[in-house]
């Protein structure tokens, strides 16, 4: 057990449909009559999810749209708690479920590095001395005093990224982040995101792109309407997989 | 124990603490030609205002000038650091959803960043006040000691807020109306004597916290006098009391943000 980083035990998520909704004070007030409909429209995003992810492990997770994967993303990074069950973790997480965490469009990528890296739980020392490193892999030397707001998407993305994989976490949490700038980015990010998959962090990676997954992970967890369908070798569950997704279309 | 914990984690998050505060105080006057003169001009223009409106109404009160700025400077700090706590939560769901951090870093930044602004226009006033007969003497000494308790009650007002806007947007509105009533329940354009307020009322208006505040301050500068013992712990009491209250407010709520974004 000594080498476990992450274990999920009976982990179940589940969402109030009605959370859209306006929630004034007079619907507070009168919102009695209402609550018995409203108990009924619970939406279960996860349940009963267990599995155990060891040290150095690459650990994949595939299903469809909507199957839950984000949200148990969400769990395993501590941004949110389960309905049910647990979910302990050691060591340092770096959540990449979403990249420019708290960048600011006025601000100039410099600034925007500062605080996306704080906010990141990197401190100051680590900052400056990453600084050049980041401009120079984010390619944005020549912008780097003028607000972000005035940039392309994709050199935001590109900033983001480079952000985002400062550092060699104990356990890295990716959601499909590859996909960022154009191709030669692509190329580059896709370099980094292996080396830090191979500099000894534990990794959870969630993608569609079943061939990478197959390739890069040692075991893969199936999700299927927020429950689990498979759990095991990435090659078994991948063939699983694909023979599933065909017979859903055929 | 819960307390140890945060006041722990809040070292540990110090430079994101400093790093959002920094983004607030450059955001905030991108663009404008006086930028950070403003925190010193808006209080003075308003002081100026109501003084040629009220001067008249409230000649039996010293140098009124002052003794309107005074309360002012601290009205105006509590009225923004509040108001943009406030929003702190409901305006960085983004954020929330991405990445874990104590989420009671948003609202104490605004109550931070809000400070600077307060520092500012306290320093205009110490300045004015040279010319204006309120003289530097040793008691100003103790003005920070007012100032970080009227900071602390900021902080837990700010957090209580903050949460509680998640959870109903009408808080904003509400807090809005509720804030002018505040000003004017509190003896900033008038002095709490009884020509102005019907005695019964004046033992309870003085309960009011940021008259507490207010008064501390003007005792130390428009009296030059030492206020009282209670007044001390009166102050201290208001700024912890409700620190802990926001803190425990925000603490038992916070695991259902994420279902309100």
């Amino acid at each position: 057990m000594e080498n476990m980083m992450i274990q999920a035990e009976h982990v179940g998520m589940e969402f109030n449909l009605n959370r859209g909704k306006v929630r004034t004070l007079k619907e507070r007030l009168f919102a009695k009559v209402a609550d018995e409909q409203k108990r009924k429209e619970m939406f279960k995003a996860l349940e009963d999810i267990s599995f155990c992810i060891e040290k150095g492990e690459i650990f994949g997770v595939i299903g469809r749209n909507g199957a839950g994967k984000s949200t148990l993303l969400k769990l395993l990074a501590g941004i949110m708690k389960p309905t049910t069950g647990k979910v302990i973790t050691k060591g340092t997480i770096a959540p990449m479920i979403e990249l420019g965490a708290g960048f600011d469009f006025e601000l100039s990528p410099i600034e925007n590095i500062y605080l996306s890296g704080s906010i990141l739980g990197y401190d100051k020392k680590f900052l400056d001395e990453k600084l050049p490193e980041i401009l120079s892999f984010a390619d944005l030397w020549d912008f780097k005093d003028s607000p972000i707001k005035y940039f392309s998407s994709g050199m935001v993305a590109r900033l983001a990224f480079s952000v985002s994989t400062l550092v060699v976490p104990d356990i890295l949490i990716v959601d499909e982040v590859l996909s960022v700038g154009d191709t030669d980015f692509q190329k580059k990010s896709y370099q980094r995101m292996m080396e830090l998959m191979k500099g000894g962090s534990t990794v959870v990676y969630v993608s569609h792109d079943i061939e990478s997954l197959r390739t890069m992970c040692n075991r893969i967890l199936w999700i299927e309407h927020g429950k689990m369908q498979m759990l095991g070798e990435s090659n078994d569950v991948c063939n699983c997989y694909l023979n599933y997704s065909d017979t859903q279309k055929g | 124990m819960n307390y140890i914990k945060t006041a722990v984690s809040l070292k540990k998050y110090r430079f994101m603490l400093t790093q959002l505060v920094k983004r607030d105080f450059k955001v905030r006057y991108r663009g404008s030609i006086l930028g950070i003169l403003w925190s010193v001009l808006s209080p003075l223009l308003n002081m100026l205002v109501l003084s040629f409106v009220f001067s008249r109404v409230f000649k039996a009160v010293d140098n009124y000038k002052m003794y309107l700025l005074s309360g002012l400077v601290i009205f105006n700090y509590f009225s923004e650091s509040s108001n943009l706590a406030l929003g702190a939560i409901v305006n960085n769901f983004g954020l929330l959803t991405k990445v874990y951090f104590p989420k009671y870093i948003l609202p104490l930044a605004k109550t931070v960043s809000s400070a600077i602004n307060l520092f500012m226009s306290l320093l205009a006033f110490l300045v004015i006040g040279t010319f204006m007969g309120v003289p530097v003497w040793w008691g100003y000494l103790l003005i920070p000691y007012v100032m970080v308790c009227l900071m602390l009650f900021s902080a837990g007002m700010g957090m209580i807020l903050a949460a509680a806007q998640v959870f109903m947007r009408d808080i904003q509105y509400l807090y809005g109306i509720l804030l002018t009533i505040w000003m004017y329940a509190t003896p900033i354009l008038y002095p709490l004597t009884g020509d102005v307020i019907p005695e019964a009322f004046i033992p309870l208006m003085k309960q009011n916290p940021l008259y507490v505040f207010i008064n501390f301050f003007r005792q130390l500068t428009l009296d030059s006098m030492i206020p009282s013992a209670s007044d001390f712990v009166y102050c201290a009491a208001w700024g912890i009391g409700m620190l802990i209250l926001g803190l425990f407010t925000f603490k038992k709520t916070q695991n259902n943000f994420i279902y309100y974004t």
